[in-house]
């Protein structure tokens, strides 16, 4: 028996890893990831699902993660933006994003990469009108979002709907290949 | 320029894959040991004096650590006020937290700290404070009345700021114009909506007396001074840490009561501290901008040639002139920049800016250029209409022509070069003219109105002292850079300034690699620690592509001309004699004489036996840049929007953008400070404004009703450059990262109204446009239906 309020256990997968934590009843999914399991990628934009920051993949769907408590994620797979690469590679999509410079200062962005994921796993052939649309819950206040639907219509082209890395090096290695094909 | 030809290329931008991977380091994602969390009690009325402040039951909730008033920060943080030294500008004390008056909606009154957010936030809830209301000031034309209330007694008036502005005769250019046309104007009041809410992680180490807040700004530097100053620590003692920044927009360039009361809670309570705003929160006590009130007048001769123009404008100030930036900055541009790159002769602006009961008004991307660029534009417009005009013809009867550069307005500014014609005939040509017809009939076909919409614009960026350290307060105009050859051949640069999204690594990097000689993969750039990196002033006014490029240039040049220094010794050759390129020294026309540059650092580290003494040795350098007054850049816009008339819906369907911010160092880096801007500017002409009751209470309070344009809302934008080098500035750049949001608002708006006119209707002659406002002034027309 639990005391109202008091913290308990949610167990889950992670980007495909068991992970254990305390939550109370009124921690969210992104707080729970965030400060339980140190996966700060999902940031926090508004705490009322509008902004989408805070998008992560539960069971498959996009999923705002401010609006879902960490208890209703218990025995679900959860797949965050820390889950996208691979070691010592790029997502396709991240990729696409780094190719298009599809971010600014990078706060929407693993949401938005999120939101793509599960829209190109259902289909990698989009119009851009279309995806224009599906992207429309994703806020972005820097870029004017028209780099973003390059990336994600090169991520399509690219094959990033079947997941997996697309085995290139690059991501934490800022120098190198940064000069590469414009 | 050396040449190896990295500026003006469209690299990879080196911030991205960290931020790809979901290991940015914003504020939030950084815990400290033993780290508390702090919640803030805000004022829920517009205006009342605080009758009485009880903390007990907030006290003794659980896990609370401490409740703190404005009497608890008494005498551990000063008050300040926002006063810039324009003359008769007056501005009310203000403290980290409210003494004895509340002034809008969401200003903070008490701090609760607690071992959790939540239950900080919990107790926040028992804090009990009387509230007296009083009469909320809201419209700042009444504010102006004999006997309104006042937002600051002890001011004993409304007004904060009333200055004249402009130069010739404006009477004898009305007396003797054959037409004029005249506007009213209302803006919206925006706000910024950074994605990244603001938040700080205060520390202070007490054996030390060292404070170090990791916060989420613009102007690291300059808090860095300012907490130091009111906190009464040395400025040796306070570091500030920014990594990430999840944008600003010109709202985190300021010292935020609830951000110092943390740092003086830290202080006094010898815990770290971390306060992350709430959107909620965001809404109510983030600065806000626009918000004028403009009526402008035009007088011309019968061939549209400009005569003069007349502008009153009142900005509302809101309840604070925020520290130190003040509140008329916004004004004072929208009075000044008005005429634009046309030829006004002569110009008579009168500027009012009054204080009200709402959140503070304070700069925001593009300062006072999107109002005044709007009223011009609208202006122009209703002068081709007067006349016969075409839009285009009347703007080329008067833009500034290359003969006429430098020109100097009659606002005082000198644009000091330029393609004010030259954009505007680009603009035209691209956006295709000749199928216009069609498009319009397309539209018809669809229920829709087709309008087109120019803006030609002028943006002031990189502006020197005069801006604000001759007005008094402590904003540098100038940035340093250091760059250091390591002995490996790598390069370090720390930069002064750090970004929030620009990409000022990236640009940076490409500017050293080139000043200095070497590869760009060998340049690795530091910045976000005011503790390690050398001055700058911070990300503002499209600063960063001319100051601390500038800087970083000066640097690498002086870095240069040390190895070359010692090349030229152990080489035995003629320092002028020998060239550095990617890294390798040669001596110039003997292509045998090739040395990495690594061989030579070593020397200056570990071989300076075989130097002579008098030669310098250290392989870093400290470049600094002040540079010139400020320089213009220029660019023209036009909006192609459908109205439809069923429903007085408003869509972009295609935007052009012609823009010239001389020299580009990195391409795709400008294009994306365009479409950003371009977007906020949309937003502004058609979604934003934050909207008050008639007691104050903001009923926009979340981003359900405070609308930014979604990925649907803003169309793919094309983008032409024209590169007039500054004459002024190192290496020939001007700022960009406003000029979108300058030049937009204007164009939208003159789509629509060209919408409106040509299904014979008056036009709207307020921001943002809602449906409700396009179907009013088709209902209005005679034709209409």
């Amino acid at each position: 028996m639990t005391v109202a309020g008091e913290p308990v256990r949610v167990r889950l997968s992670v980007n495909g890893r068991a992970e254990v934590g305390l939550a109370e009843p009124r921690t969210t999914l992104a707080e729970f990831l965030r400060e339980e399991l140190g996966l700060t990628g999902t940031h926090v934009g508004c705490e009322q699902g509008v902004c989408g920051a805070c998008t992560v993949v539960v069971d498959g769907a996009a999923v705002r993660g401010c609006l879902m408590f960490a208890v209703q994620a218990d025995g679900r797979a959860v797949e965050t933006v820390e889950g996208l690469a691979a070691e010592g590679g790029m997502h396709p999509l991240q990729r696409a994003f780094w190719d298009a410079q599809a971010l600014q200062c990078g706060f929407c962005t693993p949401g938005l990469l999120m939101t793509a994921l599960v829209a190109l796993r259902e289909r990698p052939e989009w119009t851009r009108e279309a995806l224009r649309e599906r992207l429309s819950g994703n806020l972005c206040r820097c870029t004017g979002y028209s780099t973003v639907l390059d990336a994600v219509l090169a991520a399509g082209r690219a094959g990033a709907g079947d997941g997996g890395d697309d085995g290139s090096a690059g991501a934490g290695a800022p120098a190198s290949g940064e000069a590469g094909p414009r | 320029m050396t040449g190896t030809g990295y500026v003006g290329r469209a690299v990879r931008r080196r911030e991205d894959p960290r931020l790809l991977a979901g290991r940015g380091r914003y504020v939030d994602d950084v815990t400290e040991p033993r780290q508390a969390y702090v919640a803030f009690v805000r004022s829920p009325v517009a205006s009342a004096r605080i009758a009485r402040i009880d903390t007990s039951a907030a006290r003794s909730a659980p896990d609370v650590l401490a409740v703190l008033t404005a009497d608890d920060l008494a005498g551990h943080c000063s008050g300040w006020r926002g006063l810039l030294s324009w003359p008769g500008m007056v501005a009310g004390e203000q403290t980290a937290l409210a003494t004895g008056v509340v002034r809008h909606v969401g200003e903070p009154v008490a701090l609760v700290v607690a071992t959790g957010r939540g239950p900080a936030e919990d107790a926040a809830e028992l804090v009990e404070v009387d509230y007296e209301e009083r009469p909320a000031v809201l419209d700042p034309v009444a504010a102006l009345e004999p006997g309104s209330p006042l937002v600051h007694e002890e001011l004993g008036t409304n007004l904060c700021f009333a200055s004249p502005f402009g130069s010739g005769d404006v009477d004898a250019a009305f007396a003797g114009a054959d037409t004029v046309v005249d506007v009213t104007v209302r803006t919206g009041r925006h706000t910024a909506v950074a994605l990244e809410t603001r938040g700080i992680l205060a520390a202070f180490d007490r054996d030390e007396r060292t404070l170090t807040v990791r916060i989420s700004t613009q102007a690291p530097q300059m808090l860095q001074t300012l907490y130091a100053r009111l906190l009464g620590l040395p400025e040796n003692s306070v570091r500030v840490i920014t990594e990430h920044v999840g944008g600003a927009f010109g709202m985190k360039a300021f010292v935020y009561p609830d951000e110092i009361a943390v740092a003086a809670a830290a202080m006094l309570l010898d815990r770290p501290l971390k306060w992350t705003q709430d959107r909620y929160e965001a809404m109510q006590s983030d600065t806000q901008a626009r918000d004028e009130r403009v009526t402008a007048s035009l007088a011309l001769t019968a061939d549209g040639r400009i005569l003069g123009l007349r502008s009153q404008v009142v900005s509302d100030a809101g309840a604070w002139s925020m520290y130190p930036r003040g509140c008329v900055t916004e004004g004072v541009q929208v009075a000044t920049i008005m005429p634009g790159p046309y030829r006004v002769p002569a110009v008579a602006a009168d500027l009012r800016v009054v204080y009200t009961n709402k959140a503070p008004l304070a700069v925001y991307r593009a300062v006072g250029h999107p109002p005044a660029i709007l009223v011009m534009e609208l202006l122009m417009d209703e002068a081709a209409r007067a006349l016969g005009l075409a839009p285009d013809e009347v703007r080329r009867r008067n833009l500034v022509r290359p003969e006429d550069l430098p020109y100097t307005s009659a606002t005082g500014n000198v644009y000091d070069s330029g393609s004010h014609l030259e954009s505007l005939e680009r603009a035209v040509a691209l956006l295709g003219p000749d199928g216009l017809e069609e498009r319009r009939r397309d539209a018809a076909a669809r229920g829709r109105l087709l309008g087109v919409g120019l803006a030609a614009f002028v943006e002031l960026s990189a502006p020197g002292a005069m801006f604000y350290g001759a007005k008094g307060a402590p904003i540098t105009a100038h940035d340093q850079v250091e760059v250091t050859l390591q002995p490996d051949g790598s390069v370090t640069v720390l930069l002064g300034t750090p970004g929030q999204g620009q990409g000022l690594h990236t640009t940076a990097a490409q500017v050293v690699a080139d000043g200095l000689g070497v590869p760009l993969e060998a340049v690795r750039v530091v910045s976000g620690d005011t503790g390690v990196v050398p001055h700058g002033s911070g990300v503002w006014a499209s600063r960063s592509a001319v100051v601390s490029a500038g800087a970083a240039h000066a640097a690498a040049v002086e870095v240069r001309g040390r190895v070359l220094a010692l090349a030229g010794h152990l080489l035995e050759a003629d320092p002028a004699d020998l060239e550095l390129s990617e890294g390798v020294v040669g001596v110039r026309g003997v292509p045998g004489t090739r040395v990495p540059v690594h061989e030579i650092a070593a020397v200056a580290y570990w071989g300076t036996h075989r130097l002579p003494p008098d030669l310098e040795v250290g392989l870093g350098a400290v470049g600094s840049y002040a540079g010139p007054p400020y320089t213009f850049n220029n660019g023209t816009h036009v909006a192609v929007v459908e109205v439809e008339r069923a429903t007085g819906l408003v869509r972009v369907v295609d935007y052009v953008v012609v823009e010239d911010c001389g020299v580009l160092i990195n391409p795709d880096i400008v294009d994306g400070q365009i479409r950003g801007g371009v977007a906020q500017g949309l937003g502004g002409a058609l979604l934003e404004q934050v909207v008050h009751d008639p007691n104050g209470q903001p009923q926009t309070s979340t981003m359900l009703d405070y609308l930014v344009p979604t990925a649907y809302d803003v169309p793919d934008i094309r983008i032409e450059h024209i590169q007039t080098p500054a004459p002024t500035t190192t290496l020939g750049t001007k700022g960009v990262g406003e000029a979108g949001t300058a030049g937009a608002p204007a164009a939208v708006h003159c789509a629509v109204n060209d919408a409106l006119a040509r299904a014979g209707a008056g036009g709207v002659f307020r921001q943002p446009i809602r449906p409700e406002d396009v179907l009013d002034a088709l209902d209005r027309a005679p034709a209409s239906r």
